[in-house]
């Protein structure tokens, strides 16, 4: 097969795929849910996680989970799936900072999980959170 | 008549095979959408984008650097004790010889951090379907895996039916990636990688981990005791024990080669350390902070001790042998 041909077929079948799952409904990005489906998906990566409280953003696609170790776990909308993060309090104070008056950001410092701007519906319910993380107001980081 | 008259000009199997991929991604789209059960990972627009450029970079990463693979295999070839010839029964030799090479690479692939650098890609999505099958490696040339294949060319097969044979598997392996077929007939089940063993070897649930490394032959994963059959009252869930957050391809494909080596480079490390963070298992550290899929199964078997002993899953006394109760990862 010649090299135009195959760039031809591969590029025309990857437009055609992507598009076709756009259209079957494969952009819609579901939100996490209650905090007992959070719970419920925190505890398929870590059983033995004893979650005493859920912060969700307001949008839905990101959950902090204040746990009874000590340390702080994420949930974490990604496409359609979901992934999770366990973190020491200690470490999870150096990612995260104010974006705005309504806004965490957090950069996890990892190359497969990129930097999260977390929203909530007021900066009272920012601020809420910040004190159920047991995080003092962190200094100003830059927006994610 | 010179030599290279002999050699049959076999085809480049994997990439013949391209327009038969198409046709058989969107067909499973339509009966995943058709026959929507919820329950099965269907199908994301990034994330098959993703699985696609990853395999249009495996093709390329072959055009580019296939050449070095072949030259070794080319260089053994002439220290060849048997010439076994082109004849369809040393095809289907090699080909039976060759996927048994395949189940040891990808029981390595699994088991050593260095070839897992590369292979983790192809089990970086959370989604399993048929462009999940496309999701191959760029980097497999530098793992030196290759020299796998040098015994065969050793036996008196040519590296040119090797080739071919290697891209029989590929093209096999393509169709069982999918949750669009259930159980097949039992002695199709008995002897050939099916749906049913491959998504137990895509899964993360603890009984499924390390599991089922077969290409096209099941029969080496029972020969070898790897073997476990997939549950109903144990759905898949597919991905990593540690999912990543990006479908950038670049990221996908490097990621482990990064983290491998930023491990192996930490400060205050012995040499036996940093060789460790290369060549051990996935999940191993220095200081046993990490949970490996042996320190999984055993705490899966602690807190479930009816199902100690079931297929993928130790003894009591073993997963009590294997770790103390294992720490939360955390950084």
């Amino acid at each position: 097969m010649g090299l135009l041909v195959l760039v031809g077929i591969v590029g025309f079948g990857i437009a055609l795929i992507v598009l076709l799952v756009h259209w079957a409904g494969g952009s819609r990005r579901p939100v996490l849910g209650t905090p007992d489906q959070v719970a419920e998906r925190y505890r398929i990566d870590f059983p033995d996680a004893e979650i005493v409280r859920c912060l969700e953003s307001a949008d839905g696609y990101e959950a902090l989970l204040v746990l009874a170790d000590g340390g702080l776990g994420l949930v974490h909308a990604i496409g359609s799936k979901s992934l999770t993060r366990h973190y020491r309090r200690d470490a999870f104070a150096a990612m995260i900072g104010v974006h705005d008056d309504a806004s965490l950001a957090f950069d996890p410092h990892e190359m497969t999980l990129p930097p999260l701007v977390i929203r909530f519906e007021t900066p009272e319910r920012r601020a809420e959170a910040m004190a159920a993380l047991g995080l003092a107001v962190p200094p100003v980081l830059e927006a994610a | 008549m010179g030599f290279d008259a002999l050699i049959p000009d076999y085809p480049d199997v994997t990439q013949v095979a391209i327009p038969f991929f198409i046709i058989a991604i969107i067909a499973e789209l339509y009966l995943l959408k058709r026959f929507r059960d919820r329950r099965k990972a269907g199908f994301e627009t990034r994330d098959t984008l993703t699985s696609l450029l990853m395999g249009t970079g495996n093709v390329l990463a072959g055009l580019l650097f296939g050449f070095i693979a072949f030259g070794v295999l080319m260089w053994a070839w002439r220290f060849r004790v048997h010439d076994f010839g082109f004849s369809w029964w040393a095809v289907l030799l090699c080909f039976i010889l060759d996927d048994l090479r395949y189940y040891w690479y990808h029981r390595i692939a699994h088991r050593s951090r260095w070839v897992w650098a590369e292979h983790v890609n192809h089990h970086s999505s959370q989604h399993y379907n048929l462009s999940t099958a496309l999701r191959q490696s760029w980097t497999g040339t530098f793992t030196g895996m290759f020299i796998l294949r040098v015994p065969l060319v050793l036996v008196g097969f040519h590296p040119v039916m090797i080739a071919f044979v290697g891209g029989l598997n590929l093209v096999y392996q393509f169709w069982i990636h999918t949750e669009a077929i259930g159980r097949m007939w039992k002695p199709i089940e008995a002897v050939f990688n099916t749906p049913s063993h491959h998504r137990v070897h895509h899964a993360t649930n603890p009984r499924y981990l390390d599991a089922n490394y077969a290409g096209t032959l099941i029969v080496w994963d029972r020969m070898f005791g790897t073997f476990v059959p997939e549950l109903d009252e144990d759905m898949p869930r597919y991905g990593l024990v540690r999912n990543i957050g990006t479908f950038n391809p670049i990221k996908v494909a490097f990621h482990e080669w990064w983290a491998m080596f930023a491990d192996a480079a930490r400060p205050g490390l012995t040499l036996r350390q940093r060789v460790g963070y290369l060549v051990m298992p996935p999940g191993w550290s220095h200081d046993g902070s990490r949970l490996d899929t042996g320190r999984i199964k055993a705490d899966f078997v602690r807190r479930h001790p009816g199902e100690a002993g079931k297929p993928g899953l130790p003894s009591l006394a073993d997963a009590d042998a294997t770790s103390p109760p294992a720490r939360a990862p955390g950084q």
